[in-house]
């Protein structure tokens, strides 16, 4: 399997080739019933380690793209989470919320989040996705620097 | 015979002149009173160790009133960093959100405590009160250290709670009651401040600064060592600490200020860049940024050629000190 790799400065974020991306940070990747998500080596990469994963909404309901459905903490940072697309979210990973660790230990693999039936077709590729965090991450530089003459 | 409480003015920054008029109607107020013993020194956050208004500020053995334009909290412990402990004013420490009490802060304070036991009431100038209400909060203080001196349960650091002038000393063998004020100009200082209340000595904010501002004492408890090393305007290592142990009592946020009630430690709030909007970078003072340089400082870049010896993260903390260093602070 290969992959595409953004660098963080002198973090290597490794992203798989075989699966899509969305513009949230979450990786798509697409099964006989329905896609899984889970959250990319960039978003991990600014949380660090994860200890407290909660959902607000429940499986088995419809939600809309950007949606907040849940909310994430780590040890030095928390976030909202949200809806990777419109559709109809199915299942999360019931692993996770004993151990939401595995964000941390295999992101793209156990530490998969949720799984949605979707019609969006709007994700990234892998490349695309990498041009979009390489736009995000000067973003995130410039904040770096409005933030440190506060 | 009964000493007089001793009430020391702080001035503001800069001689605004509305500031300077609430001290001056302060201290002549006071002055008038009689009762009190007047002291005025600059802001108490630029006082140098060694200087002449430490010393004042030493030579005071008992309570005593500190009226300065920072809030409680954040005063309390930058008398504590100049070594003038005290217990806190309850009621001021109630009403500011300081839930450190005394006893606390005594066990966990890493410098010498003489007058440990003493109370040290802080009054906020910026709260814009009247110079009658400040001039009968002070009575009412004094009032009740008088009687806590002749309760004869009192537990007393020294024979009297007061500048002891039945004891031997009198009013008058204390130093002027101007000090660092008349020499050379105050230089405006800018380093943290620690409340030992919330510090845990975890060594999260040695291990981020990269001036060697912090220091071990005897027994391995984290102190501000060097403060002026500390590179001014950057509050980073208050946002690195869990706790929200670290105040620059100057910065314009009130929880990094310590005006803010010492609550939940910090959070990076990640919320922006994870939903996918794209936010656009805020500099226009507008809602607070997405990420916080503490944050994006673990991220990593190349090391500066020279750095303190500190353990853990090294790489991942030198963007920081390169934005740090771009941002013309």
């Amino acid at each position: 399997m290969g992959q595409l790799t953004f660098m963080m400065g002198k973090h290597e974020a490794h992203f798989p080739a075989d699966r899509q991306y969305a513009r949230n940070h979450m990786w798509a990747l697409a099964g006989p019933a329905s896609t899984r998500f889970g959250l990319t080596a960039y978003a991990v990469r600014l949380l660090l380690d994860v200890y407290f994963l909660e959902w607000s909404v429940a499986a088995g309901s419809r939600v809309a793209l950007r949606q907040p459905i849940g909310s994430i903490e780590s040890k030095k940072a928390e976030s909202e989470l949200y809806a990777p697309a419109d559709g109809y979210l199915s299942r999360f990973n019931e692993q996770l919320l004993d151990d939401p660790s595995l964000i941390n230990a295999d992101g793209y693999g156990e530490g998969w989040l949720l799984e949605m039936q979707t019609d969006d077709s709007s994700f990234m590729s892998p490349q695309q996705y990498l041009r979009h965090l390489e736009a995000v991450w000067k973003v995130a530089q410039q904040t770096i620097k409005g933030q440190s003459h506060a | 015979m009964v000493g007089r409480l001793a009430v020391v003015v702080s001035l503001g920054r800069g001689g605004h002149p509305a500031k300077r008029a609430v001290e001056e109607t302060l201290v002549t107020a006071l002055r008038a009173d009689g009762r009190f013993h007047v002291m005025v020194i600059p802001h108490v956050y630029d006082v140098p160790v060694g200087g002449e208004a430490h010393a004042l500020l030493q030579s005071i053995s008992d309570d005593f009133v500190l009226l300065c334009w920072l809030g409680p909290r954040a005063a309390r412990w930058t008398l504590a960093q100049l070594h003038v402990q005290g217990r806190s004013d309850p009621a001021a420490a109630e009403s500011s959100g300081d839930e450190s009490g005394s006893s606390t802060a005594a066990q966990r304070s890493v410098v010498p405590q003489p007058h440990a036991s003493r109370t040290i009431h802080c009054l906020d100038l910026r709260a814009g009160h009247s110079a009658k209400h400040y001039v009968e909060e002070i009575e009412r203080i004094a009032s009740e250290s008088e009687d806590r001196n002749r309760a004869p349960s009192a537990s007393q650091d020294q024979a009297s709670p007061l500048i002891p002038s039945a004891t031997g000393a009198s009013p008058s063998t204390l130093p002027d009651t101007r000090a660092g004020l008349d020499g050379e100009a105050v230089v405006r200082r800018w380093y943290p401040v620690i409340d030992y209340s919330r510090c845990t000595n975890c060594m999260e904010c040695a291990d981020f600064c990269l001036f060697g501002v912090y220091g071990l004492d005897h027994q391995e408890n984290i102190l501000v060592e060097q403060p002026d090393n500390c590179r001014p305007g950057c509050p980073a290592c208050s946002r690195v600490c869990p706790e929200n142990a670290i105040l620059f009592p100057q910065h314009k946020t009130p929880q990094i200020a310590g005006d803010a009630p010492a609550t939940a430690p910090w959070k990076i709030d990640l919320s922006q860049l994870f939903d996918g909007s794209d936010s656009r970078p805020n500099t226009n003072g507008e809602p607070e940024p997405p990420v916080h340089a503490s944050d994006l400082s673990s991220l990593g870049d190349e090391p500066p050629a020279a750095r303190p010896q500190h353990r853990g993260r090294k790489d991942e903390l030198d963007r920081l000190m390169d934005e740090l260093d771009e941002a013309d602070l």
